[in-house]
């Protein structure tokens, strides 16, 4: 799996942290990463885009920008998509309401639709079929297993929207949302654990390697 | 002339009973044919049933033999290479192999740990490279579980595996084509 691997979501506190992540994620296998904006950058998107491809150029990896707004109504996705498509390489959506999660879903501009677990119940087989129409997939952070003490109440959640996205055919992506070194997952741990939620291995396998990839080829912005 | 004409009627009337008559024996006769056609189906239809039962026991008996099979079968052992990331020194291997198991523990319960049993069987505490024995049904539990583990010893660490293999022997190989 060493260099098809992807992790779509790198969100560093702080821009020293950068080198650091993009070394490890080299070295855990990673080929592709998107990376957000971390909260202390204060340059423009352009020379963050080119310092990153230089960090990442170093490490041997392929990088690329990504964001995340959250969105309650379907006007709020399709105007802030249409902004940020031009900005930035990867758009996503954090839907709170099922009207944003089904616009989203359709949005042509949008490459990921992230379902917390307690949002899990929003993933349907036409929001499924939306979403695989649209060449778009379902993020599932696995950094939220880190923010429980006991994370078997967020497994719960990670486990229902994994299992009908399998269910319904729809494109898979896990991403780790590490916001520091610490918070990588190699990919063969969240494959398996992708198995371990009762998803068969190769579909647990496409969710770290293909899926990704095919986002990153069919919705790559204009940033 | 009003005798010839209840004459008629008369003749009409009986001619009309008779057809009736005939009708209502050819109609009886008909009913006859479908009693006895449902009857045949009633027990066609039980013959099914019976024929249905002992399928049933017979693939419950083949699936239990399958799966005395399966339990008889010897267990297979899996071999996973890993390596561990930390912050400063690598862990020392009582506290990893704790962490290892309390997150297998935390993803599956004690039956998930009885069932995958997993063993530290070789780590060196320089390098931080070790080797953790486990079941063939438990190894992608014990892989994901090693994704868990984000603290051991009070230091942060990312356990990275390598390479699942039959055998340490194969496990050991695969950790020195990597150094």
């Amino acid at each position: 799996m060493a260099g098809a691997a992807a992790d779509l979501c790198l969100r560093p506190r702080r821009t020293r942290e950068l080198p650091a992540m993009l070394e490890a994620a080299a070295r855990l296998g990673y080929g592709v990463v998107a990376v957000e904006e971390p909260g202390d950058w204060r340059g423009s998107r352009g020379e963050f885009k080119s310092l990153l491809r230089r960090l990442a150029g170093e490490h041997g990896v392929e990088a690329y920008t990504r964001v995340t707004f959250e969105a309650s109504t379907g006007s709020q996705v399709v105007e802030e998509a249409r902004r940020l498509v031009v900005e930035y390489d990867l758009v996503a959506v954090k839907p709170s309401t099922a009207e944003a999660a089904r616009i989203a879903a359709r949005d042509p501009r949008v490459a990921l639709v992230l379902l917390p677990p307690s949002m899990a119940r929003y993933m349907d087989r036409s929001e499924a079929e939306m979403i695989a129409a649209g060449g778009g997939a379902v993020e599932l952070r696995l950094a939220y297993l880190a923010q429980q003490r006991d994370p078997r109440r967020t497994l719960r959640g990670l486990l229902i929207v994994a299992r009908r996205a399998a269910a319904y055919e729809a494109p898979l992506v896990v991403t780790s949302g590490a916001r520091s070194v610490w918070g990588l997952w190699h990919p063969a741990s969240a494959a398996s654990l992708l198995v371990v939620l009762g998803l068969p291995p190769s579909y647990a396998k496409l969710a770290v390697t293909g899926f990704p990839r095919r986002v990153i080829a069919t919705k790559r912005g204009g940033g | 002339m009003l005798s010839v004409i209840a004459a008629a009627l008369a003749v009409a009337a009986v001619a009309a009973a008779i057809s009736l008559h005939r009708r209502a024996r050819r109609l009886e006769e008909e009913l006859k044919g479908v009693k006895s056609a449902l009857e045949e189906v009633r027990s066609v239809e039980g013959e099914v049933r019976v024929i249905r039962r002992a399928l049933g026991a017979v693939l419950e008996s083949v699936e239990a033999e399958e799966l005395a099979e399966r339990l008889r079968r010897k267990r297979r052992r899996r071999y996973i290479a890993f390596q561990v990331i930390s912050e400063g020194e690598p862990p020392p291997p009582e506290e990893l192999e704790k962490a290892i198991v309390d997150a297998v523990r935390r993803l599956a319960g004690e039956v998930g740990v009885a069932d995958a049993r997993p063993r530290l069987v070789y780590y060196d505490p320089r390098t931080g490279e070790g080797i953790v024995g486990t079941t063939h049904a438990g190894k992608y539990l014990v892989i994901a579980a090693m994704g868990l583990v984000r603290s051991v010893a009070g230091r942060r660490v990312l356990i990275a595996p390598i390479r699942t293999a039959g055998t340490i022997r194969r496990a050991r190989r695969a950790l020195a084509r990597r150094r």
